[in-house]
């Protein structure tokens, strides 16, 4: 069931780069060393990331996988400044997070990291439109109208802009939601099970629409996954369990990936 | 199931505690009202039957009129004569009652007289029957000797052996003091300025010489009080009454009681506005949870529970919450209470010390009300839970965001009407329960309204905090996202500010109606009273000829004041005015007929009241005075000038030809500034005003009045923050995920507590503008009523209205601290991860 996605025109072809440009030599969006998170107490204590060091290359689209409870989510939240590590260090680009108190974390995420979420991904009470461009306008910034527009062209919600979250199907929402993720142009995008809650079919729309927008824009995204599929349309795949990271796939095919699983899971 | 409330309440314990404080506040203002007055009345019926325990029978001139302080009828005092010789007497005494008025070292009256009167006695020598009690110095021996109450002689510094000067309705004099004494277990009979004198003087002085307000009698061992009456009765003509003893007792007991029933009912209606407003706060709640926890319930009803049950579920947890917060409530009123007290004393009114008296059935009814409206309140919400279908359990929860049907809009604009209707036509029947419930109508078609009305008015509101960035949008996207809810919770607010919103308008349009009849209708240049402003004292008809021998002084024109049955109908306020010179200081308009041939038996009436009574020039009106009966005719009929000079009036011989006391209750003056000063400085009572300085003292009376009511309103004001808070928090819990959304992808703390604030605000400005606009409303209406007493300029005041608005605006944002708190405070990945 693999939908390949080279066929498909590219939506993304006139989006402006920024400035990572495509291929860009290898340098890191994110970096973790020694990621150490415990949660809980002696013997309640659980050790969901322990001692992991993993880079996010810039212009990259890297997968993290491994079955529920393996610490992938942690990783990824972690690294997005949206949870503390119990100790190690997280660099956005060459800022040190784990220094940042929570006002600067807040506008680290709002100008620098895009986020795609499972689902409720949009505010209920905003249009379309208005979910794109939230993160401009919690800055208080005009959002760059034609960063906007291309964004909604690159994901074709062109008619569903005034539309409430309520009136769009899953995938539109995800869509929406992958939309404002690029119109903030950030240096990273974090996407936690983007199609977790999606149909085949709409899944494959928006993983395309993310791998676009990192062949195309040099758009640096980590998502995290457990479906080798969804893997699959990702350039690397970093495998972790009981909060290590256990293998790491270069241009990772649904194949590939399966095999891995299956090797990790026997 | 039961159970399962207690769980409920008890995991909720946040949302508990801001219901349960709604209802706790209301019960606690109604308790304490309750033990307030059942401990007042208590404590003064003891010191009532004490001070006058030695009492056995009391003669008396009966009147239908009370006179309150003023002066009340009188009698012959050779009838004590009569009376000590019927058998079965032991020892008689005279009692005389009147104006006096002590004057202080700084030559100004001693006491406030609008904290309590100023009166004068007689100093009764038999111990059985003289409610004094020496507490310093000793009794008048000497006709230049006075007693003075405790309270007064604390205030003035005055000790035995000081020589004083004391006002009275004749040439002012001065007195030794004699001695300090107490009125029982009180410093003073309810704040009052009292001065003793000896039987003589007083007669002289208080009354007339041979006149008494009344005869205290005891009796021989052995004879009952009734057979004394009925002993004494049988040898005195018609004209007088007797009582016993235990009937005065009850009398004054039952006359005291009354005076403090309208404070009461004052209070016990500001306490069930704040029970309302408490009635809005549960019913949102209740609302919004059983919309939070309708998966639960459809999961009980999917695996057994009836409609019913789960409505016993919902109907429990509010009897729960009204029981304990009933309970509370009534501990709480004891402290209540106690403010109560300390508020009288504030105002001259020392409640003697006694033990709080709770009685059972005061208890009861605060605890019932607040049970009562509790359950009632959750009524319907719990009847919404019952309607939820089982498989409303496998379906995800959704905000009620309908708003108005064509239903609700017509329903609603239908019952406003019909309010509006009622108010209207209980106005012009003067049919106060009419337009009580025409009000109470009004609200209701409002909050009926209020979801239609929500949406739009939150979209309106919110339009300035578009400036203020992307947390004033969203938070006008919340207060328009559930109208139910936004309405629910801004009509308690509401409530308040209405009934606030009223009483400024009124306030304005009073202070308006005087300016405007000052200008238009007063001609003369001072006003001179006495600070007081009823008939309870006045200014010694001296003054007056003083005035009128001053040069300079060119117009003097004296008003007195008394209690009287007019054409059937009882005023406190019945007029007499010099006839002569009235019309040369007031414009009184088109005068049928002719003011200077009043006379004695001769009136003055209005064109309103004389179209109103069919009177014409000739017409005969009956007037009953305290102690004598008149038929007077219209000799007059003028077309303005009735907020000065009432809808009529008599010449001041009629009131002296009736055996009223000669006392002034103003004088209208015109003449120079200084002449008018020089005349009235020999009368240390006499306030001298000139036209503007009567204008702020009179808008500053009506200032105190406002802020009173303002300050008892702020308890239904804050019950509606509380509801706001509430509101809030509820929904804060209900958007934890998009809260954590808008944290991830980049709202910042101080955002997040902006939004929440500015969601406050909207709902606060919502409600408070409603309020306005009901009360400015009420305000119109009251002023239509009251048109032919003089208040006839509607004046809406901007400002303060404009200040409400801002101070609810303000007030909502500082109950949306906490919520904001907590919302800025949430934990992002936690959020995230909740449903």
């Amino acid at each position: 069931m693999t939908v390949t996605i080279s066929e498909t025109p590219s939506r993304l072809a006139h989006f402006p780069a920024r400035s990572v440009p495509p291929n860009p030599s290898p340098c890191a969006a994110a970096t973790v060393r020694n990621a150490v998170k415990v949660y809980g107490k002696g013997d309640t204590e659980v050790r969901a990331l322990d001692g992991v060091s993993v880079e996010f290359m810039a212009g990259e689209f890297t997968a993290i996988m491994g079955p529920s409870g393996s610490g992938k989510s942690t990783l990824m939240h972690s690294t997005a400044g949206l949870d503390q590590l119990t100790s190690g260090t997280v660099l956005i680009g060459e800022t040190d997070i784990s220094s940042l108190n929570d006002r600067r974390l807040t506008q680290l995420r709002r100008d620098r990291i895009g986020f795609i979420f499972q689902s409720f991904n949009l505010v209920p009470t905003l249009t379309a439109a208005e979910n794109i461009s939230l993160p401009a306008k919690l800055a208080g910034r005009k959002i760059d109208p034609e960063w906007f527009a291309q964004a909604v062209r690159a994901v074709g919600l062109e008619k569903r802009l005034k539309h409430r979250p309520s009136e769009l199907s899953g995938g539109q929402q995800q869509r929406v939601a992958v939309a404002r993720a690029l119109a903030s142009r950030p240096e990273i995008i974090f996407a936690d099970e983007p199609t977790g809650n999606l149909d085949s079919l709409a899944a494959a729309e928006i993983l395309s629409f993310m791998r676009s927008a990192v062949r195309d824009l040099g758009q640096t995204i980590v998502m995290v996954t457990h479906d080798p599929v969804a893997a699959s349309y990702a350039d690397r795949a970093v495998f972790l369990v009981d909060g290590r990271i256990v293998d790491d796939l270069d241009k990772p095919t649904t194949t590939s990936v399966l095999d891995r699983v299956r090797r990790l899971g026997s | 199931m039961f159970t399962m409330t207690i769980n409920e309440l008890a995991s909720r314990k946040l949302r508990l505690l801001t219901t349960a404080f709604a209802i706790l506040l209301g019960v606690a203002f109604i308790s304490g009202t309750l033990i307030f007055t059942d401990t007042v009345g208590a404590t003064f019926d003891t010191v009532l039957a004490d001070v006058d325990a030695g009492v056995d029978a009391y003669v008396r001139t009966p009147s239908d009129i009370n006179a309150g302080y003023g002066q009340g009828p009188r009698l012959d005092a050779s009838i004590a004569d009569t009376v000590a010789a019927v058998d079965g007497v032991d020892r008689v005494a005279l009692r005389i009652n009147g104006y006096a008025r002590l004057v202080g070292r700084d030559s100004a009256p001693v006491g406030d007289i609008t904290g309590g009167p100023a009166l004068g006695m007689n100093w009764v020598t038999v111990d059985e029957l003289n409610p004094w009690v020496i507490s310093s110095g000793r009794p008048p021996a000497k006709d230049d000797e006075i007693v003075i109450d405790q309270q007064s002689a604390e205030t003035a510094g005055y000790r035995p052996g000081d020589v004083v000067t004391v006002l009275t309705k004749g040439p002012q004099r001065e007195f030794t003091i004699a001695g300090v004494a107490r009125f029982g277990e009180l410093d003073s009979p309810a704040g009052a300025a009292v001065v003793l004198f000896t039987d003589v003087t007083a007669a002289e002085v208080l009354a007339s010489p041979d006149e008494a307000s009344a005869i205290a009698v005891t009796a021989e061992d052995g004879v009952s009080q009734q057979a004394l009456a009925t002993a004494i009765s049988a040898v005195l003509v018609s004209d007088v009454e007797v009582i016993t003893g235990a009937e005065l007792i009850s009398e004054n007991q039952a006359s005291l009681a009354a005076d403090f029933a309208g404070f009461s009912t004052v209070l016990l209606c500001l306490a069930m506005v704040a029970v309302f407003v408490g009635a809005f706060i549960i019913n949102n709640t209740f609302s919004i949870t059983v919309a939070q926890r309708t998966r639960d319930m459809a999961l009980l009803r999917a695996v057994g529970a009836s409609g019913r049950q789960v409505q016993l579920c919902v109907m429990m947890e509010a009897v729960v919450i009204g029981v304990v917060a009933s309970a509370a409530g009534l501990a709480a009123g004891i402290g209540v209470a106690g403010g109560l007290e300390s508020l009288m004393s504030q105002f001259g009114v020392d409640v003697p010390p006694g033990p709080s008296v709770i009685s059972g059935t005061s208890l009861a009814v605060a605890f019932g009300v607040g049970v009562l409206i509790t359950t009632l309140s959750a009524w319907l919400p719990a009847r919404r839970a019952a309607k939820i279908a089982p498989i409303e359990a496998m379906r995800s929860v959704s905000v009620d965001d309908s708003a108005g049907s064509a239903r609700r809009t017509i329903l609603g604009v239908t019952v406003s009407a019909i309010g509006v209707g009622a108010v209207l036509t209980g106005l012009s029947l003067d049919e106060i329960t009419v337009l009580g419930s025409g009000a109470l109508t009004m609200f209701a078609g409002v909050v009926v309204l209020g979801p239609v009305l929500a949406r739009p008015a939150a979209h309106l509101l919110g339009w300035p905090l578009r400036l203020r960035g992307v947390s004033g949008e969203i938070a006008t996207r919340n207060a328009m996202l559930s109208p139910k809810r936004t309405s629910r919770t801004a009509a308690a607010l509401m409530i308040g500010v209405a009934l606030v919103g009223f009483i400024t308008v009124f306030a304005s349009s009073t202070k308006a109606s005087i300016a405007g009849s000052l200008d238009d209708e007063f001609v003369g240049t001072h006003i001179i009273g006495d600070g007081g402003d009823d008939n309870a004292t006045g200014l010694s008809p001296t003054l007056a000829d003083q005035l009128r021998a001053q040069p300079g002084v060119d117009i003097v024109s004296q008003a007195r004041l008394a209690p009287a049955v007019v054409n059937g109908s009882a005023t406190d306020n019945f007029y007499a005015f010099d006839a002569t010179t009235v019309d040369s200081l007031f414009r009184l308009g088109h005068v049928d007929g002719d003011l200077d041939s009043l006379g004695d038996d001769g009136i003055a009436v209005s064109a309103t009241y004389a179209k109103d009574n069919a009177l014409t020039v000739g017409s005969s009106v009956p007037v009953t005075f305290i102690g004598s009966a008149s038929t007077f005719a219209v000799r007059a009929i003028y077309s303005s000038g009735a907020l000065w000079v009432g809808d009529n009036f008599v010449d001041l011989g009629a009131f002296t030809a009736n055996g009223l006391d000669e006392l002034d209750y103003r004088i209208y003056v015109s003449g120079d500034s200084e002449a008018i000063a020089t005349a009235a400085a020999a009368d240390p009572s006499a306030m001298v005003q000139d036209r503007a300085e009567f204008l702020d003292s009179k808008n500053a009376s009506i200032d105190q009045i406002l802020g009173l009511f303002s300050v008892m309103l702020a308890l239904a004001v804050f019950i509606a923050l509380l509801g706001i808070a509430n509101t809030l928090a509820l929904s804060i819990g209900e958007r934890q995920r998009e809260l954590g959304l808008m944290r991830a992808v980049g709202m910042a703390r101080a955002q997040t507590r902006s939004m929440v604030r500015w969601e406050a605000v909207i709902v606060a400005v919502f409600g408070s503008i409603l309020g306005l606009a009901i009360g400015t409303f009420f305000g119109w209406a009251v002023v239509q009523a009251l048109a032919d007493e003089g208040i006839d300029t509607l004046s809406v005041p901007l400002t303060p209205l404009a200040a409400i608005t801002l101070i609810a605006a303000a007030a909502g944002a500082i109950a949306a601290v906490l919520p904001a708190r907590r919302a800025a405070r949430l934990d992002v990945l936690a959020a995230l991860a909740s449903h």
